[in-house]
């Protein structure tokens, strides 16, 4: 996502990242991996709950997922992986976000 | 992934990595992606 953010700006799209590290993990990571996106720490599990993010077994964190929202406020498409590396390509995620924005 | 109508995003609001507040509603009339990570470590 960090690579391709241009071509999400670029569409109109806004990514926003959120995770289960509190605000000192998240600004470490951020600075070390120079996110151009927003980061939004959620250690209370707020936001985890409210997009109904899935836990992995035996409590061993959450699983991610990518959900993509439309200019209305609607969830177009949602994607639920067992670890990072199984979520959509960014090649995707753009063509869903370019369906939406036409 | 495919493309479908899944209902209203729940709004949220919260504090970013900067500190500076974040509201899903601020960006009604743009696409969001939002990355719901598994944690860092």
């Amino acid at each position: 996502m960090r690579e391709d953010h241009g071509k999400f700006t670029s569409k109109g799209a806004v990514v926003l990242a959120t995770g289960p590290d509190g605000p000192d993990e998240f600004r470490a990571m951020w600075a070390r991996g120079k996110f151009p996106f927003r980061g939004i720490p959620d250690p209370d599990h707020r936001i985890a709950k409210l997009y109904e993010q899935r836990w992995r077994l035996l409590g061993l964190g959450r699983q991610p997922s990518v959900v993509v929202i439309d200019r209305e406020g609607r969830i177009r498409s949602r994607h639920d992986g067992s670890q990072m590396w199984d979520l959509p390509s960014n090649g995707d995620v753009l063509d869903l976000v370019a369906a939406i924005s036409t | 992934m495919k493309l479908s109508d899944l209902g209203p995003a729940p709004g949220f609001e919260a504090a970013d990595v900067e500190g500076k507040p974040v509201r899903l509603a601020d960006y009604r009339g743009k696409s969001v992606v939002l990355v719901l990570m598994r944690g860092f470590s």
